[in-house]
Formats: C-alpha cells, structure tokens, sequence
C-alpha cells in the first residue's frame, strides 16, 4: 500500500476537493483507492455522494471498537472511503490534537499493513488544515505528502514564513490563469529552493463547486472541464512519482 | 461475331411486324420484345424512333457481329478483374523488392560482419591499405571497361543487380556507400560504352545528335558523381550548450531586411525575433527597411526596436544588409527574411558552436516552410512528398557540413561580424549574394557549420511565378557566382569544398540537359537519326542497370528527404525558365536579367496558367507527334527498326508521364486565405461565462484566428465573446477571441483586438515555441520508388486531365460547334448489350 497525505496550508484551500478528485482520478487510472478522511469537518464523503444523515465513520467506530474498516464504504463510481463521522468522541470536546490523530493514523497504517490489503491499493488521506506554528500532520509516516496552497499572496507570505517545511510538495489549487499576479506567484513559488512545487498545478474553475452542490466530482459531472484534466494530470504525475520512489527503494 | 443475338430472331420479327403493319400481337410478348431490344441496342429507343437511328442500327449491328465476342455477355469485366489482380500482385512483389523497412536478422548480422571488416585493425597498415586501394582501383577500371559485348554485358548486369539487391537490405551508412560505388560503376561503364562505341562518326546528323546527348549524359553522371561525394554522409551536428555564464555571452545584432512586405508579414517576425531567448542587453533588433515606410518606421517604435533605411536602395538585399553592417556593432549577426519567424530557442541552440570554434564564421539553419508552395499546393502533395527545398536541407546542407563546405542561405543564418567585414560585407557581385559570401568566407579559411533542426519558419512563395521568378534568380546568381569566381579555381578552398560549391552550381545548369531528355527520342521517331548506335538490345542491356542502380542509391540515401522522380518533375517544369538566364550567365555574367512577371498576392480563380506552360505544351505536342511517327514506323517501317523504336517509345512514354505532372503544376489551385493556417496540437482552455473553463486542443492557427476541437457540439456558438488560455511552458497566456464558426466539434476562433503584448504572447504560444516545427516529418512515408512512379503517373493523368478540362471549355466558348459535333458523333457510336432484366417498355 501507499499512503499519500494532502493538507491545506490554511482553512478552504481545497484539500477535500484534492482528495476526492485524485482519488477518482486515480481510481478512473485503473488503481485501487482507499481514502481516509482524517479531517474532523468530514465532508470528504459529500463529494462522493453520501447521504448527509449518515453518521458512521472513522471515529464512531473507534469508539465502538469495531475494527476501522468496517467503517469503509464505496462510492458510485466504486472509490472506497473512510469517512470521518460524526460521534460525540471523548475528546472531542477538546478537539482533535495532533497527537490523537497521528495515533490514529499510525494504528490504521500498522494494521492495514497486517490485514494484507490488497498489494497497490493507494490511500489518500485527508488532513486538517496545518495550524500555526505545525508541522506537517503525517510528516514521515507517509510516501508523499501534499501541501495545498492558493497561489495568493496569503499563502505565499504564509509559505515563505514556514519554509523551509520538510518533506512538502506543494500543490497549487484555484490558480486564476488569466491574472498575472498569481501567475507571477507561482513562478515565484516554483523558483524557490526552500520548496518543492508540483509542475501541475489546479485551475480555478467554476465546475467544481457546481459538482459539489451535486455532490460529485467534476469527472462526473463535468468531464471535458480544466479541472478534470488538470486533476487526471496531477494525478499520472503522483502516479509516476510513486513509481520512481519505489524504483529508488 | 454475335449470334445469341439472332438466336431468337422470329420473336423481334414478330414484334417488328407487329409495330409495322399494327398487327395485334400479345402484351407479354411485346414487352420481351422490347426487352431483347433494348438488351442489344440499348442507344435507339425503337417506340420513339430518331431520324439518325438509321445510322445507329447499322452500326450497332456491325458491331455486335464483328466486335462482340460470341456468348460473352460480360467480356470485358472479367478480364479486366483478372489485370487489377495480376496488377496488384506484381506491383505489391515490387514494392516489397524496394522496400527497406525492417531488415532481417541475416541483414543485421551481415552488416556486423561489414562493419568488422571496415574496422579491422589491418587498414591502418600502409602496406595493406595502398594496395588494397589500388587493386579497387584497377577492379573498378576492369569493370568499367570489360568488353562490350552482348553476353558479358548481361551477366555484368546480373552480377551487380544481385549484389545491389543484397545489399540494400543491409542497414547503415556502409552498405550505402557500397551501392554508390556499384552505381558509379554501372553509370561508369554505360558512358564509356556510349563515348567508345556508339557514337556513330559516318553520319553528320547522327554525330550530333549523338554527341549533344552524350554531352548531356556526362553532365548527368557529373553531378551523380558529385551528388554522391556530397551527400556521402551527413554530418548532422548537434547543437553545443552554451557556456554557463551568461556574461561571456557576445552581443548579437538580428537584421530582419524588408522591402515592400505589408506590416502583417513582418509583425509575427519582429515580435518572435524580440523573444529569442537572449540577455536583453546584448539583443538588438534592426529592421532594415528598403522601403522606407513610415509604417513600420512607427511599429518599430512601438514595440522597441531599431528601424534603419538608407539614401539608396543599391544592390537590394545585399546592399541593405551591408549598410547596416556600417551602423551596428553587435560581434554577430543574425539574418532573417521578413517572413521568417525565428523560434525563441533559435540564438541558444545556434550559438554554441562559436564558442567550440573560433574559425567559426556561418551558423546555417534550414529554411521550413508551414504553408505549401506553388508546386505543392498545385499538385497537392504538401506534407506528403518532400519538397525541393527539403532534399536541399535536409541532406545537401548537412552533408556539405562534413566538407565544411555548407554555405549561407541568406536567411535564418548567424554570421561572426569579423569575418564579414574581412571579406567586404556580404558580396554584391552576383545575384545570389548569400553562397557567394560563403565562398568567400571560405576561402579565407573559416568554417561553417550547418544545424538541421529548423529553428524558425516562413510563408512560401504565393504564386507559381514569382516561385519560378525565384528559381531562376537563384540559377541565374550560382552560374554567375561559377564565372567570375569558380570555386574549382582561386585560393583558399580544399578539394572537396571545391567539388561541393561545384556541385552546388553545375546542379543549376539542368536546364538543357532537361529539355535535351525530353526532346531526345523524337530525334530518332521524327528524324529517324540514330544518334545511338548500337541495336536495341545492347542499349537496354547498358542502360537500365545505369539508370536502375542510380535510382536505387538515390532512393536509399534521399528517401526521407526525396522522393524518386520528383525531382524530375520539380526540375523539368523550371527547365525551360532556367535554361536560357544560365546560358547567358555562363557566357557574359554580367549580362541581363530574367524575370517572369510576378503576379504575387493571392490565386483567386482556379485557372491553368497558359503562359508558363507554354513550352511544355509545344514539347508536348512534339512527344504526341512522335508517338504517331512511333506507331506509324512499328506499321511500316523496316520491321528490324521495332525494337528500337519500342524502346524510344517508351522513353517517350516516361517523358510524357512527366510532362503530364508538370502541367498539373501549371493547373493552379485556388488559394482560399491570406492568413495561412497552420497545423498546431496544443492545449488550450476555454472560459466560459462564470469562469467555467474548458480544456480542449487546438486544430490550427493563423495570424488572425485559431481552430479548436469542441469535446461538446454545442459549447459554443458564432458571435460569443469569450477568452481562452494558451500556454508558453508552464505560464498561461489569455486572449480574448471571439466564435467565428462552428461546425460540428470544430470551432474557429477569431482573435479580439490583441494589444501588442498579446499578440507577442500569442506567438510565443504558437509560432515561436522551441519545439514549433520539430515534428514536420513525422508521419511522411519514406520513399517507394515504385510507388512514386505510381503517384507521378497519378499526378500526369490529373494534369492532363485539368488540361483537356481548360481546353475544351475554351473551345467551347468559341466554338460551340464542336462540343456539340464530339456529342453526336459520340452518340452515334455503338454500345455494349445491356444486361438488365427488369426492363419495360
Ligand atoms: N480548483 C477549484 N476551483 C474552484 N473552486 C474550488 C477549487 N478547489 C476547491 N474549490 C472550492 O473551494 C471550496 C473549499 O474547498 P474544500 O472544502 O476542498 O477546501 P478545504 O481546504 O478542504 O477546506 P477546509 O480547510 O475547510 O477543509 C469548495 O467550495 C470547493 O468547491
Ligand atoms: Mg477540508
């Protein structure tokens, strides 16, 4: 199995919406995809089409002590995932600290490992955005983990404070391409030596929260838009990437 | 003879009483009267009979009794299927023959046995490789001059057809050079045998005759000869990096030389030339107008570079380029036409072989052409068959390069500063001022170098006169050039760069030598001069392995760059033009100059150009006329003539399939747009309203628009305003278009009042990408030399066709009389039986 981690450098970024797409994108490439929502928002599972009264998920079942997949459930278009669920968890009073949730994390990945998964399953996991101050959430227990960012000055000031962050490949989403400011930030982003920058990045585009209100993503319900072509790209690149490491392995 | 016809003859008699004399005969039988009727004589309607039907009947009869073949209802068909099958049999054997795709394992261990002898260590020893040589040498006189006789003859021929056909299975460069020496040798012994042996010295008539073709075949096997050095083997160079630091870099001055091309041609070059990938302060841009317009004096100033005109406007382009030489101080200069559009890579990827080699004076890049030129788009074979352009620098250049012999072109070219000025500037002696500055670069030992990726790309000429106004300029300037300062004389040059420049001249003077093959046979079938002599078989015998190896050399080492017989039809369709200003040149070179009107601008009607066919037409004529002097002799002449007058009619045969491709040349086509379009696969996103973005790829762009696919019908719709996103590398460009049309999944796109940035980013985009025209050849076949003959005969056929289709409404117009006479004989003629069952009356 390969664990890929996506978390938003802020709040909105599009982390979910990253998730949801490179899983379909994935999923459309012939591989099989789990995706684990991580994110106490647990709105992964409104992209692939689950009915909002459903309460099950990650953490009830923890809670319950039943085993973590069983909370597993497949999408229309046959993407399985783990929703966060909604549970009046013990602490959740408190939140979810890091510390909880990199426990978890490392339960579910130690015994996924023994449950003999299917071999190249590829299991994307949603992160809560990075707070002030964080480190990246899953740093080192992953092949790869993603930095979502916009490429507004925002984010770009937020990057420059935080570099260098290690073990972040930074994925830029909503890029306006008709402004050149953002332009010229990402080239400012992808010159950066303190950074990696994916060479793919998203464009905005309005198809995307359209899919959402129908509660799909733009593979479904826009096929021929940017969005789902730069995702499908993103997504051979993250493909290939994983394949080179492997190779280096 | 037809007798199933009279087979039933009391059922017509029956009906045709009946029809006379009103006899009441039954409906069924009627009606398979009329049937039979109608079977035999399907042209007379007998119910409405016609006044003429009196000779119609007749004839028809006659016909089917002298003509028809007894029971053969369908004759024809089926002999017919039996030829299309025998055809495609033999012609699928053949094209196999000559195909050198996918050699064997035999081939391939062959040419490691090859290469092993050619690298083994017992060349380098001189005693060996002396005698070696010599024993070739005395081998190759042997071969050449064996006796002349019939028998030996054939098996020569034999011999040196297996070794060929082994050969040319064989891959690599040696196995090539091997079937060039094979040519020589078959070319070698046939113009031996000519000059020793079939010149005949008794008749006056025939001696001349003999002696001008004998004269032209040693022109021919002349520039075979040189033709083979040249092109031996190719350098094809690689560009150097350059060095890290860009301060070392040296300062570059682009002159882009104009005279009278409106703004919209020299934009797209100016703007690309300014994107060239280049420290900005070492970049300087001139445009050099002739024209001294206020226009492009203004547009320069807009977009920031220099403009630069002059008191005079002597010596046209290379007076021009020269004061500018005067003005500027950059260390090199880059030359490109007005219509040439440089990539952005074009500085970066010709640059670094200075810094390899001081003595470095000429970078070369080809000339590529996205738009079809005269005789392309007249024949249509743009894309398909490589053009003449193509086989000069995909292969001539390159392999002039291993002499270090590739000279300038005048455009699309760097040249060191120093060495320029050493030798004056670029040359105005001659009218093609570029080789000959080369030359003189040469000659004071500076070597050129030459890159074959096309780095920057241009407009065609419009019109076939002005092409073949170009063509004869440049015939005009190499023999003048082959005068006043012959490369195979004078200091400075070594031998073989004396043979390339040759060569490169001599290949000009195929004027006569062209007019002289088509004209040739009818010496013999009007004349009745045998200015060959020797019998019919001796002739085939020496003449086809000469002309066989020939074509299979050149196929091998031209193939992707010409296709066999192409060339003839390029060269035999300019003959008549070049023949004369180069004859001049040759005598006085200094004297005259030659131009065709230049129509230019657009080829509005689909017309057949009269005037430039002219003399084709004449020699045309002359070649039919022989065929029936040719037809006339098999019938009556001296029956031991047949041979030889079978053979001179086939030769006459070819020249006429030639000449059919070269009027399809003069058939023009009719140009469409101004703005050509372009072939171009890229990526671009639509936004639609609300920042809906669509991504699709392009189709093609021009200057003014660009097509795209749709990925659904009714995305878009004509009139909509919208923006689309094109990308340069990574960086996203927008520019706001407007929907011309759309049709199906196919839109165009009309570009909305770009500013000067946009328009500078759009051919960043398109024009000027560093991979632009890499891929120009990617799915061309390679050469087939039967299939070529194929398509040559394809092409004749269309030519006479659109010929006979220009005449004849012209007749028409004058002389309706005769369509109308060419209809009634016509309907006079006899028929076919028709075999229709279901027919009534
Ligand atoms: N490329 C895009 N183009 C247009 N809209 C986008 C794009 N990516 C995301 N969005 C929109 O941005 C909004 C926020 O997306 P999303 O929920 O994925 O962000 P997030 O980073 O996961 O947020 P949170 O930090 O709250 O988890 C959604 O409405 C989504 O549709
Ligand atoms: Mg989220």
């Amino acid at each position: 199995m390969k664990w890929i981690a996506l978390q938003g450098l802020k709040g909105g970024v599009g982390t979910t919406t990253a998730v949801a797409h490179l899983g379909e994108a994935c999923h459309r490439q012939g591989r099989s995809v789990l995706l684990l929502d991580l994110s106490p928002g647990n709105l992964l599972r409104i992209y692939l089409g689950m009915p909002w009264e459903v309460r099950r998920g990650l953490v009830p079942a923890l809670t319950a002590g039943t085993p973590w997949y069983q909370a597993a459930y497949r999408s229309a278009s046959g993407v399985q995932f783990i929703p966060f669920g909604v549970e009046s968890h013990p602490l959740a009073e408190q939140g979810y600290s890091r510390s909880v949730l990199r426990q978890w994390f490392r339960q579910i990945r130690q015994e996924a490992a023994e449950l003999q998964l299917q071999e190249d399953t590829l299991c994307i996991v949603d992160c809560p955005a990075l707070g002030p101050g964080e480190d990246l959430l899953l740093q080192d227990l992953v092949e790869l983990h993603l930095l979502v960012v916009n490429p507004d000055p925002g984010c770009f000031a937020s990057l420059r404070q935080r570099e260098p962050l290690p073990g972040a490949q930074v994925l830029i989403n909503r890029l306006h391409a008709e402004s050149p400011l953002e332009c010229d930030l990402q080239d400012m982003m992808m010159a950066s030596p303190a950074v990696q920058v994916l060479p793919v990045a998203v464009q905005q585009d309005s198809h995307v929260p359209e899919s959402l209100a129908w509660k799909q993503t733009v593979f479904q319900a826009a096929p021929a838009s940017q969005a789902a072509q730069d995702f499908a790209l993103l997504a051979s690149w993250m493909l290939s990437q994983l394949r080179e490491t492997e190779h280096v392995a | 003879m037809s007798l199933e016809a009279l087979r039933h003859w009391p059922g017509p008699l029956w009906w045709l009483m009946g029809q006379l004399f009103r006899l009441p005969v039954p409906w069924h039988q009627q009606a398979a009267m009329y049937r039979w009727w109608r079977k035999w004589f399907p042209h007379v309607d007998i119910l409405h009979p016609r006044p003429l039907d009196v000779i119609r009947i007749p004839v028809q009869v006659l016909w089917l009794l002298l003509v028809i073949p007894p029971g053969a209802r369908k004759p024809w068909p089926r002999i017919g299927e039996w030829l299309r099958r025998l055809e495609h049999v033999s012609i699928g054997m053949l094209v196999r023959v000559f195909s050198t795709e996918n050699p064997g394992p035999v081939a391939k261990k062959l040419h490691s046995v090859m290469r092993e002898m050619v690298e083994h260590p017992l060349w380098d020893q001189r005693w060996f490789r002396w005698p070696m040589l010599l024993l070739g040498l005395a081998g190759a006189i042997l071969v050449v001059t064996v006796p002349y006789e019939l028998e030996t003859q054939l098996w020569l021929l034999f011999a040196l057809l297996l070794a060929a056909l082994l050969i040319r299975r064989i891959p690599g460069r040696l196995p090539t050079l091997v079937l060039m020496a094979i040519s020589l040798l078959a070319s070698t012994r046939y113009l031996w045998w000519r000059y020793t042996t079939t010149l005949n010295w008794d008749d006056s008539l025939d001696l001349m005759l003999g002696l001008i073709l004998v004269g032209v075949e040693t022109y021919a096997w002349l520039v075979l000869l040189l033709g083979y050095i040249q092109t031996a083997w190719p350098l094809q160079r690689e560009p150097v990096p350059l060095p890290e630091d860009e301060s070392l870099w040296p300062s570059v001055d682009v002159y882009i030389p104009t005279y009278n091309e409106p703004l919209h041609v020299l934009k797209p070059t100016v703007l690309a030339a300014r994107q060239m990938d280049w420290p900005a302060d070492k970049l300087n841009i001139y445009i050099l107008d002739d024209g001294k317009r206020d226009e492009i004096r203004r547009f320069a100033e807009k977009v920031g570079v220099h403009y630069l005109d002059r008191p005079d406007n002597r010596h046209a382009k290379a007076g021009n380029l020269n004061h500018a030489l005067t003005k500027t101080h950059g260390e090199f200069i880059a030359i490109f036409d007005c219509d040439h559009i440089p990539t952005r890579s074009f500085l970066q990827t010709s640059m670094g072989w200075f810094f390899k080699d001081r003595k470095l004076a000429l970078v070369q890049t080809p000339h590529h052409f996205f738009s079809p030129d005269p005789f392309e788009r007249n024949l249509g074979t743009f894309g398909q068959v490589p053009n003449e352009n193509e086989l000069f620098y995909g292969l001539v250049q390159d392999g002039n390069d291993l002499w270090n012999a590739t000279f300038f072109c005048g455009s699309c070219a760097v040249l060191r500063r120093g060495p320029l000025e050493e030798v004056g500037g670029i040359a105005v002696e001659t009218v093609t001022e570029d080789a000959h500055t080369a030359l003189k670069m040469h000659r004071l030992g500076y070597r050129s170098a030459y890159l074959s990726q096309p780095q920057a790309a241009g407009l065609a000429t419009e019109s076939l006169s002005a092409h073949v106004g170009q063509r004869i300029r440049w015939a005009r300037g190499m023999t003048q050039i082959f005068r006043i300062d012959n490369p195979m004389l004078g200091k400075g040059l070594n031998p073989v760069q004396r043979l390339c420049y040759s060569n490169a001249m001599l290949h000009f003077l195929y004027g006569i030598p062209r007019l002289v093959f088509l004209t040739a046979p009818l010496a013999f079938l009007l004349l009745h001069a045998y200015f060959i002599h020797a019998s019919a078989v001796a002739i085939v015998l020496y003449v086809v392995p000469h002309i066989f190896h020939a074509n299979l050399t050149n196929s091998r080492i031209q193939g992707k760059y010409r296709h066999s017989f192409w060339a003839e039809v390029y060269e035999t369709a300019l003959a008549w033009y070049i023949a004369r200003p180069t004859t001049v040149a040759l005598i006085d070179p200094g004297k005259g100059s030659f131009n065709v009107t230049a129509k230019g601008g657009l080829v509005e009607k689909e017309h057949f150009d009269w005037t430039i066919s002219r003399p084709y037409l004449v020699v045309l004529l002359l070649n039919l006329l022989g065929v029936a002097f040719g037809l006339w002799r098999l019938q009556a002449g001296d029956p031991r003539e047949i041979p030889t007058v079978i053979i001179t009619l086939l030769w006459t045969l070819y020249n006429l399939l030639i000449l059919g491709a070269v009027l399809a040349v003069a058939a023009e086509a009719r140009q469409v747009r101004i703005n050509h379009r372009v072939g171009l696969d890229v990526p671009v996103t639509l936004i639609l309203p609300g920042l809906h973005r669509v991504q699709t790829r392009t189709v093609d762009v021009s200057e003014g628009g660009i097509g795209v696919e749709l990925p659904e019908k009714n995305l878009l719709s004509p009139g909509q305003r919208l923006e689309i996103t094109l990308f340069h590398g990574t960086r996203p460009h927008v520019f706001p278009v407007v929907v011309a049309n759309v049709f199906g999944h196919r839109a165009g796109l009309r570009f909305d009042h770009l500013n000067v940035e946009q328009e500078e980013a759009l051919i960043h985009c398109t024009f000027s990408r560093a991979d632009a025209w890499l891929e120009r050849d990617r799915d061309r076949k390679a050469d087939n030399p039967i299939e070529s003959l194929g398509e040559i005969f394809a092409t004749g056929v269309r030519g006479y066709g659109a010929m006979l289709r220009h005449i004849f409404p012209l007749l028409a117009e004058k002389l309706p009389i005769l369509e109308r006479m060419r209809h009634f004989l016509w309907q006079l003629l006899p028929r076919y039986p028709v075999n229709n069952e279901r027919m009534y009356p």
